[in-house]
């Protein structure tokens, strides 16, 4: 009997960990009703200091007592600890997959290229030049030099690219998919002893021949973190990446700093590279600790740490950064946005009247402000408002009842003797599928069922776990669901959710147009040219809604105002600054 | 007493064949994997990387791959952190030993002498005081006396560290460093004692009053032995025997991590790795991991069998 008690309670626990323990979609906090509402401030405020009870929103809060630093933190003369969620150990730049496996390889890895802060790429390690059929790209590389002194060669890239399409290469990056190197496919089934498309010219040259043209490969070579082969060839037999995965913790890089130490679950110990080739690092010694969001604050607070990434953008916690006077606030847009996905198979969503009808009927402006509190922006376009591709050229979608109604006339559906829109004898009901907990749905849901039953449209909701709702809207079993999105530099990866067909297209949005101009977009380098393409798709995605977008948050960086020299966006993080901070 | 423990080792083998087969049922038969959360890759990328995780597998498949490396002490791939399972046990499981470990002997130690006193003490005030105290503090909710404990002692009073395991940046080597973990480990250990301590007082006591009603009580009273001689020589050792099952218990519990008490004290335990397992849907990981803690519970409950009849004679030695 017992041990029968013991596998059911055994099964039962497992049961009840993996129910209790999903987590949301969004991970913001939710919010205090309590609080007052504020207008957010128009505008940049970076620096300025703002009029009394304005709220700021964005750019950086400066610290107004530097000398408040706690004595333990000033105390450190060579020594900058940034406060982070733990890293899980993931030191390469090819495998890193989450961001703080990813911080670390930025700080130990150089690339080609560096994200700016508007999300375009400048040269770093190196440059590159496109051929005139836009198939080959050639890759030069500056003087440097690994942090055990050898020089960074083409060699060396050429082995790092020649990963990616390893058989047995199993991390992160889909490198076929965004950069089709000649003789890839070879390769990864054997067939070839190396890939024909990648020709070392001389040491410090290096060519990069495509089947088609991709901007996308930029993101693939450009943002790769250079391994010196020297190090790392004997770890690496073609089809068999498994000794590669015993390096994680021992990396050799050419970026600004070198590992010194890794507890895992602790701490990340770095010291400065004195061979970076932008000149050695002003602070001798980094460390990124791990913190939760339970007390990262605190941290900050008692001095134990110079600097917090992840502090969350609630009014609360930015009051309270302000209150410490000696730390600097960054707050910035977060590189992604939050929407309501719309399953355009679904009869009634095919007809673009009805689509524009429900963003106009929802109160936007009130469902963002009563989650954030001010720290966020209502969009209306797929795209990050720093980003280089940016366009507000669009409409605004403000709240106009009347015009929702007109719009659902317009389409054929009329009010019914209960109140509630028909047509064809059909009642118009959406099951809005939507996870738990979720901070945005909570205000999100009411405000919608009040709004929609004001056009005569019944709002249910559906809510459940977060992986059970993915699960559900990647069989494409959904009519209306709530999602956030994230960002990447390269606008052109939003191919991916609005092309027909593409990876993450879980709606069946389908526009002839936005797939031509995506096909174009990707096929070109020139930064006008693209842009002019991307307007035009956020223009149609806007028009059509292909979602109804909702909003995009903030996120922080906090810093005790001892250490100079962030200047980070959602693009560049403050990894990037590591090689210039000072300790003042 | 040899063939004793082989034949209820022999025993283990049929319930751990039940709680595989369970477990991998249930982790295939929850939605979400670990290759589609990632936005940026194809969707023939995605599959490619299911195959290669083994993740496309009917689910007899993926198990009969899964025992035959368990039988070989391999509990499978962690997706997550691109390392064995074992590695990743090994890696997180001590710190969390260290703190369940102490834990438990400070937990144990007060609860025996809180519930021998409240037991011999029936219904006086003392007795009151402690049953009140005990369910206040039991009825907190963990994350809360660990922050107000971390307001307190850290931040308000700096008298110990917010969090983690060692001081940033010190570097600190040998007896010195001991000092520091000990240091950190303060205040988690505090609040998980407290939190522990309030179910086992009770316990104790209980079982405490069931032996001293007993006739061999009054029988040691009357042959003129002294108070305390009764109580813990002759009460508290029998007192003391039901308990044995429960240290058989408290084993898996030493190895499962404290999932809440880690996250608000920052100790690098192997709690918060299970549940990012979970989140992430890091299959083997999550397998791997309870399969783990199963697999101590039963032998916990062996162990408490075994030495329950070592303790106690009257349990019939077949």
């Amino acid at each position: 009997m017992k041990k029968k008690l013991l596998i059911l309670l055994s099964a039962v626990m497992a049961f009840s960990l993996i129910l209790s323990a999903c987590g949301g979609g969004d991970t913001a906090k939710p919010a205090d009703p309590g609080t007052k509402v504020e207008t957010p401030a128009e505008g940049e405020n970076a620096g300025g200091t703002p009029a009394e009870g304005e709220l700021v929103t964005e750019g950086t809060i400066k610290a107004t007592d530097p000398s408040k630093s706690p004595a333990n933190a000033t105390a450190r003369k060579d020594t900058v600890i940034v406060g982070m969620p733990a890293p899980s150990g993931v030191f390469h730049p090819q495998y890193a997959e989450i961001a703080y496996d990813a911080y670390v390889a930025e700080t130990l890895f150089a690339s080609i290229l560096q994200v700016q802060k508007d999300g375009t790429y400048a040269p770093s390690l190196g440059n590159y030049k496109v051929s005139e059929d836009k198939k080959t790209l050639t890759f030069t590389l500056e003087d440097a030099k690994f942090s055990d002194g050898k020089p960074v060669t083409a060699e060396d890239v050429a082995f790092t690219f020649t990963l990616y399409y390893d058989k047995s290469y199993d991390g992160p990056t889909d490198a076929y998919a965004y950069a089709p190197i000649v003789g890839a496919k070879d390769y990864k089934e054997g067939k070839a002893q190396s890939i024909s498309g990648i020709k070392v010219i001389d040491p410090k040259t290096l060519e990069v021949t495509l089947e088609t043209p991709s901007v996308l490969s930029l993101d693939v070579f450009g943002t790769a973190g250079i391994i010196p082969k020297h190090v790392y060839g004997a770890a690496y037999k073609p089809g068999d990446l498994s000794k590669m995965k015993d390096t994680f913790t021992t990396p050799v890089g050419a970026g600004p700093y070198k590992l010194e130490k890794w507890v895992a679950g602790q701490e990340v110990v770095f010291k400065a590279n004195e061979h970076y080739f932008k000149g050695a690092p002003k602070v001798p010694n980094l460390i990124y600790k791990v913190t939760t969001e339970e007390t990262n604050m605190q941290l900050v607070q008692t001095g134990d740490t110079d600097g917090e990434v992840n502090i969350s953008a609630s009014l609360d916690n930015v009051e309270a950064i302000k209150a410490l006077e000696f730390a600097d606030l960054t707050l910035n847009p977060t590189n992604g946005y939050g929407y309501i996905g719309l399953n355009h198979k679904d009869e009634r969503f095919k007809d673009k009247k009805v689509r524009q009808a429900l963003v106009y009927g929802l109160q936007r402006q009130e469902i963002v402000d009563g989650v954030y509190q001010g720290l966020a922006d209502v969009v209306n376009v797929p795209q990050s408002k720093v980003s280089w591709a940016y366009t507000d050229e669009v409409n605004k979608y403000d709240y106009d009842l009347e015009k929702a109604k007109a719009l659902l006339d317009e389409a054929g559906w009329k009010e019914g003797a209960d109140g509630i829109r028909e047509k064809d004898g059909k009642k118009f009901k959406i099951t809005f599928t939507a996870s738990t907990p979720n901070a945005v749905n909570e205000v999100l849901i009411p405000i919608a069922k009040e709004n929609y039953a004001k056009l005569g449209i019944e709002f249910v909701p559906d809510q459940m776990d977060f992986n059970a709702l993915q699960d559900k809207v990647k069989k494409g079993d959904f009519e209306m669901v709530f999602l956030a999105v994230g960002l990447t530099p390269n606008p052109q990866t939003a191919q991916g959710t609005f092309r027909t067909g593409g990876n993450q297209n879980d709606y069946f949005f389908s526009n002839a147009r936005v797939d031509e101009l995506f096909k174009l977009a990707n096929e070109e380098y020139d930064l006008d040219k693209r842009k002019a393409y991307y307007k035009e798709i956020y223009q149609i995605a806007n028009e059509e809604v292909a979602h109804i977008y909702l909003y995009q948050r903030r996120d922080t960086l906090t810093a005790n105002a001892r250490v100079k020299g962030f200047d980070v966006s959602p693009y560049k993080r403050f990894t990037f600054d590591t090689p210039v901070i000072e300790i003042q | 007493m040899t063939t004793q423990v082989i034949r209820r080792l022999l025993q283990t083998i049929p319930t751990l064949i039940g709680v595989s087969i369970v477990l991998v049922l249930i982790f295939h038969l929850i939605p979400g994997n670990f290759v589609d959360s990632n936005p940026t890759i194809s969707k023939e990328r995605a599959a490619e990387l299911k195959e290669m995780y083994g993740l496309t597998d009917p689910v007899h498949i993926k198990y009969l791959k899964w025992v035959k490396g368990v039988s070989t002490g391999d509990l499978g791939y962690s997706i997550q952190h691109k390392q064995p399972v074992t590695t990743i046990i090994d890696r997180y499981v001590w710190n969390s030993v260290l703190i369940a470990g102490v834990v438990l002997i400070f937990s144990w130690t007060i609860a025996i002498f809180v519930g021998v006193f409240s037991a011999v003490r029936q219904h006086s005030f003392y007795d009151g005081l402690i049953t009140f105290l005990v369910f206040a503090v039991m009825s907190l909710p963990s994350f809360f006396i660990g922050l107000l404990a971390i307001k307190f002692f850290a931040v308000d009073n700096r008298i110990f560290p917010v969090g983690g395991m060692i001081t940033t940046g010190a570097n600190y080597e040998g007896w010195a460093h001991i000092w520091d973990v000990i240091e950190h480990m303060f205040l988690p250990v505090i609040v998980l004692t407290a939190l522990n301590v309030g179910g086992l007082t009770r316990y104790f006591r209980t079982s405490m009053l069931d032996v001293i009603k007993q006739d061999f009580i009054r029988t040691a009273r009357a042959k003129g032995l002294k108070e305390r001689t009764v109580i813990f020589k002759h009460a508290l050792r029998n007192a003391l025997i039901p308990a044995i099952t429960l240290l058989g218990f408290e084993i898996p519990g030493l190895f499962a991590g404290a999932m809440i008490t880690e996250k608000i004290f920052n100790w690098p335990g192997i709690g918060s790795i299970f549940l990012n397992a979970i989140n992430a849907r890091d299959y083997f990981l999550m397998l791997g991991y309870t399969f783990f803690i199963a697999f101590l519970t039963i032998i916990g409950n062996v162990i408490a069998d075994l030495l329950y009849r070592v303790a106690d004679p009257r349990v019939r030695m077949k």
